[in-house]
C-alpha cells in the first residue's frame, strides 16, 4: 500500500474555514457567558473568512491547477467562484455582527453553521466527482436549513425551515438518484471520466434520466420554477443576514457545480439539456417576475426576484458554451455585489425583534436616512440592469452569449422580463423618494404583519420588544460597512467591468477552453 | 436457489413498503419500513455487500427507524393518523401513483435494455470490509472528511433546534 | 450464490425468530390453567396506567437519538479504518484522527451548551 498522493493545497481554503468554524464552537463553547466570546466570535470568523480569502488569491497568484486526488481541483474557476462565496460570507458575518443577539442567543453555532456552509460550497465549486459533489451539496443544505430556522422565536421562521428542509431532501435524492445512473452509464464518478465515457457512447437511456435527475437537484437548490416552492417561505422566515448571504452563495456554489458537471460529463446531450433548460429559464424568469410584481414584503420581492435572477444566470448556461460560463461567473459577482447589498439595506432598517420590511416602510426613506435611501437606489438600479450599474453588464453577457449561439428567443424573452422587473425595482425608489412618510400612515403599524396567504398573527413574544424604536438601537457600523462596501463594489465593477471580465475568462477557458 | 430467495425476499420487501404507504397509523407505518430495511439488508448479502448489508441493519433498521419512531411519537400520534381524506388529496394520490408505475416501468426497462453488465463498479474485494477502509483512507480521503463535517453540521443543527426556548436563558 | 458463511446467519435468524414461539408454546403446554379475575389483569402487580398509551414524547428523545445516529454513523466509518488498518500507513491513523477530532468539537459544543442535560 503506497501512500496517498495528497495535495493539501488544492483544498487549503476549505481547510482554513473549517478551522476556523472549529475554533469559533471552541471559544463559544468554553467561553459560554463571557462578554468576550459575543464580541470575538464574529470577528473570528471574519479573520478566518479573509485568511481563507488570502489563500484563494494566493493560490490564483499561483496559477495552474492544484488536483486533490481527482476529488477536488483549485483551479481558476473554482476559486473565482470561491472568492464571490466568501465574499457573500464575509457579508453575513458582518450583517449579523450587531443583529445576532436579536434572533438567537448561541452566536457561536450561527456563525460556525455559516462556516461550514462555506465550506460546503466552496467544495462544491471545486468538485469534479459525483461523489463530492454531493457530500458538498449536503453539507451546505444542511446548513442551509438550519439557519434558516434559526430564529426559534419566530414561527415563519420555522415554518421556512421546514418547508425548505422537506423538498429539500426530497431533492437530495433526485440528485443521488441522477448520479447513481450516471454511475452506471459510465462506471465512474469522476466527471471527466464520464465525459469520455459518454463521448465514446454510452448508455443513453441511462444518460437521460441521470441528466434530467440532475437538473431537478440543482434547480431546486438554486430555486428554478418548477422546484422554487420554497423559495418565498424559507428567505422570508430566515434572519435577513442568513437570507442575503444564502441567496447569493447558495446560487453561486450550485452554478459552479450546475455547470461544471453539465460541461465536463455530459457535452454529450448537450443539446437536448440545452433545450430544456432554456424552456425552464424562460419559466423561471417570467414566473419569478410576476410573482414579485406582487409583494408588499420586500423580503417575498426578493427572494421572488432572486427566482428571476437564478432564470437569468440559467440563460448563460444553456448554449453551454465557455462564453456563457463566463456569463455566469460574471453575473454572480454582480448579483452577490447588489443582491447582498440590498440586503444589508434590509438589515439596517429593520426594528428590533421584527424580521421583514413592508414596502409601506421605505416610503420617504430620503429624508430619514438619505445615505441609505441612496445606496438602496443604487441596488436597486442594478438589480433592473439599469446600465452604469454592475447588473447591466452581467444581464449584457448573459444574452449575448446566449444570442451568439442562437438562442434568439430566450434572449427576447430575457429582455422582456428586464423591462417587467424593473417596475417593482424603481417602484421601491420611488416609495423612498417621492413619497413622504405621512402616506405610509395606514400602513405604519406593522405589529400585524400579513403577508400575501398567511394571516396567522405573530404570537406575543416572551421578550415584548419595543415595537416602534427607530431602527436599531445598537452600533451599525458594521451594517453599515457592509451596505457601503457593497454600493462601492456594485459601482465600481459597474464602470470598470473589463479587468473583472479578463480575468474571469482566462479563468474560465483555462477550464473549458476556448 | 437463488431466484427463489430473492422473489421470495422481494415479495416481502414490496408487502412491506406498501404497508408503509396505508397504514393508518404512522406507528405501523415505520414498523413496516424496518421490515423492509432489513429484508434489503439480506438483499445486499446476495449481492455480495456485506459492508453495506451490516450498515443498512445498524444505521437504518436500527438508528434511523428509532428516530422515526421518537419523531411520531414527539407529533403525537392522533395527528399522525392520517387525514380525511378530500378529493384534492385522491387526485394527489392517483397522479402520484401514475408517475411511480411510469417511473416503475422505465426504470424496468432500463434495466432490461441497459447494456450496463453486472461486474462493472464492482468492489475489488468483493465488497469486503477490509478493501472499503483501503479506498475509504487512501482514494475517497477527500468524501471521507466530508462526512465528517456533515456529520458535525447535522450535530449542531440538532442542538439549534432541539432545545428549548425557556431553558435558553442559562 | 449466497456466500457460504452467511448461511449460519441466516440459520441463526430463523432459530432465533422461533425461539419465543417455542418458549411461549411449552410454557402454554405446561403450565396449570387456574384463571381467576386477579391473574388475568394486565398489571397482576405494579400500577395501573392512565390515560392514553399513545403519549406525547418530550423533543428531547429526538435529539439525543440524533446525536446517537451521528456515533453510530461515525463507528460505521471507523469499523473499516479497523478492519484495514494493518494496510494501511500511518497516514490513516492522522486521518481518522482528524475524522473523529472534528465531531468531537461538535460533542464537546454539545455538552458545553448543556444540550446533553435533561431538562
Amino acid at each position: 500500500m503506497t501512500l496517498p498522493q495528497v495535495n493539501f493545497l488544492a483544498i487549503l481554503p476549505q481547510i482554513i474555514v473549517t478551522a476556523t468554524a472549529l475554533l469559533v464552537l471552541i471559544v463559544d463553547a468554553v467561553d459560554r457567558r463571557g462578554a468576550f466570546s459575543r464580541r470575538a466570535l464574529s470577528w473570528l470568523s471574519l479573520i478566518g473568512l479573509l485568511a481563507a480569502g488570502a489563500a484563494v488569491v494566493w493560490l490564483v497568484m499561483q496559477g495552474g491547477r492544484q488536483s486533490f486526488q481527482d476529488m477536488a481541483v483549485s483551479d481558476g474557476y473554482s476559486l473565482a467562484f470561491s472568492a464571490i462565496i466568501l465574499l457573500a460570507a464575509a457579508m453575513g458575518v458582518l450583517l449579523a455582527k450587531d443583529t445576532v443577539d436579536q434572533f438567537t442567543r448561541m452566536p457561536g453555532a450561527y456563525y460556525a453553521l455559516l462556516l461550514l456552509a462555506v465550506v460546503g460550497m466552496m467544495t462544491m465549486a471545486s468538485a469534479t466527482d459525483l461523489i463530492v459533489v454531493f457530500l458538498s451539496l449536503e453539507i451546505l443544505s444542511l446548513a442551509l436549513y438550519v439557519l434558516v430556522g434559526f430564529n426559534l422565536r419566530e414561527p415563519r421562521s420555522a415554518e421556512g425551515s421546514l418547508k425548505y428542509f422537506l423538498l429539500g431532501a426530497f431533492a437530495s435524492g433526485f440528485f443521488l438518484y441522477g448520479a447513481a445512473l450516471l454511475y452506471g452509464a459510465s462506471g465512474s464518478t469522476n466527471l471527466a471520466q464520464i465525459g469520455q465515457a459518454m463521448g465514446a457512447g454510452g448508455n443513453e437511456i441511462y444518460l437521460y434520466a441521470g441528466t434530467a435527475l440532475l437538473v431537478v437537484g440543482f434547480g431546486f437548490k438554486v430555486a428554478m420554477v418548477p422546484f422554487h416552492m420554497w423559495t418565498p417561505d424559507a428567505y422570508q422566515g430566515a434572519p435577513t443576514p442568513v437570507t442575503g448571504f444564502m441567496s447569493v452563495a447558495t446560487k453561486t456554489a450550485v452554478f459552479a457545480a450546475f455547470m461544471r458537471v453539465f460541461m465536463q460529463a455530459l457535452p454529450a446531450t448537450q443539446e437536448t439539456w440545452g433545450w430544456a433548460l432554456a424552456i425552464l429559464a424562460a419559466l423561471t424568469m417570467t414566473l419569478g417576475n410576476l410573482a414579485a410584481l406582487r409583494q408588499t414584503s420586500l423580503k417575498r420581492m426578493l427572494a421572488y426576484s432572486s427566482i428571476a435572477h437564478a432564470g437569468y444566470a440559467l440563460v448563460g448556461l444553456v448554449p453551454g458554451s465557455a462564453a456563457g460560463a463566463v456569463a455566469v461567473l460574471f453575473y454572480m459577482l454582480s448579483y452577490a455585489l447588489m443582491n447582498l447589498g440590498a440586503f444589508a439595506v434590509l438589515v439596517a432598517l429593520e426594528r428590533r425583534g421584527e424580521n421583514d420590511i413592508l414596502r409601506g416602510d421605505m416610503h420617504g426613506l430620503s429624508d430619514r436616512r438619505p445615505g441609505l435611501a441612496a445606496a438602496m437606489a443604487i441596488f436597486m438600479f442594478a438589480l433592473a440592469g439599469i446600465p452604469p450599474f454592475v447588473g447591466f453588464f452581467a444581464k449584457f453577457f448573459i444574452f449575448s452569449a446566449a444570442a451568439e449561439a442562437g438562442w434568439i428567443g430566450l434572449v427576447v424573452i430575457g429582455v422582456i422580463n428586464s423591462v417587467i422587473s424593473a417596475f417593482y425595482y424603481l417602484s421601491v425608489v420611488v416609495a423612498m423618494y417621492f413619497r413622504s412618510e405621512k402616506e405610509a400612515a395606514p400602513a405604519a403599524p406593522v405589529k400585524a404583519r400579513k403577508s400575501k396567504d398567511k394571516a396567522a398573527p405573530a404570537p406575543a413574544t416572551p421578550s415584548a420588544p419595543v415595537p416602534q424604536a427607530p431602527a436599531l438601537a445598537t452600533s451599525q457600523n458594521a451594517i453599515r460597512l457592509a451596505v457601503v462596501l457593497a454600493a462601492i463594489g456594485t459601482v465600481a465593477v459597474g464602470l470598470y467591468p473589463a479587468p473583472w471580465t479578463a480575468y474571469i475568462t482566462q479563468a474560465v477557458q483555462s477550464v473549458f477552453g476556448g | 436457489m437463488q431466484l427463489f430467495l430473492f422473489l421470495a425476499l422481494a415479495i416481502v420487501a414490496i408487502a412491506a413498503a406498501i404497508g408503509v404507504l396505508v397504514s393508518k397509523n404512522a406507528v405501523y407505518s415505520a414498523l413496516a419500513l424496518l421490515v423492509n430495511f432489513a429484508v434489503l439488508a439480506v438483499m445486499y448479502i446476495m449481492l455480495h455487500a456485506q459492508f453495506v448489508a451490516v450498515v443498512q441493519v445498524i444505521v437504518y433498521a436500527g438508528a434511523i427507524v428509532v428516530l422515526f419512531l421518537f419523531v411520531i411519537m414527539l407529533i403525537g400520534t392522533e395527528t399522525s393518523l392520517l387525514a380525511a381524506r378530500g378529493r384534492s388529496r385522491q387526485i394527489t394520490t392517483i397522479i402520484a401513483l401514475v408517475a411511480g408505475v411510469a417511473f416503475l416501468i422505465s426504470a424496468a426497462y432500463v434495466a432490461v435494455a441497459g447494456t450496463v453488465s453486472a461486474d462493472q463498479g464492482r468492489v475489488p474485494g468483493d465488497g469486503a470490509v477490509q478493501a472499503i477502509g483501503e479506498a475509504l483512507f487512501t482514494q475517497y480521503l477527500l468524501p471521507f472528511e466530508l462526512a465528517s463535517v456533515l456529520l458535525l453540521v447535522a450535530m449542531i443543527g440538532a442542538v439549534v433546534l432541539a432545545r428549548k426556548q425557556k431553558s435558553d436563558e442559562v | 450464490m449466497i456466500q457460504e458463511n452467511f448461511q449460519f446467519v441466516l440459520i441463526l435468524a430463523v432459530v432465533a425468530f422461533i425461539f419465543p414461539f417455542v418458549g411461549v408454546a411449552v410454557a402454554w403446554l405446561l403450565r396449570p390453567k387456574k384463571p381467576n379475575k386477579l391473574k388475568t389483569t394486565t398489571y397482576e402487580c405494579g400500577v395501573e396506567t392512565v390515560g392514553d398509551t399513545w403519549s406525547q414524547f418530550k423533543a428531547q428523545y429526538y435529539l439525543f437519538a440524533l446525536i446517537f445516529v451521528i456515533f453510530d454513523v461515525e463507528a460505521v466509518f471507523l469499523f473499516p479504518w479497523a478492519v484495514a488498518y494493518n494496510q494501511l500507513t500511518l497516514y490513516a491513523l492522522v486521518e481518522a484522527f482528524v475524522f473523529v477530532g472534528i465531531l468531537f468539537m461538535g460533542l464537546i459544543y454539545a455538552w458545553r451548551v448543556n444540550a446533553l442535560e435533561w431538562q
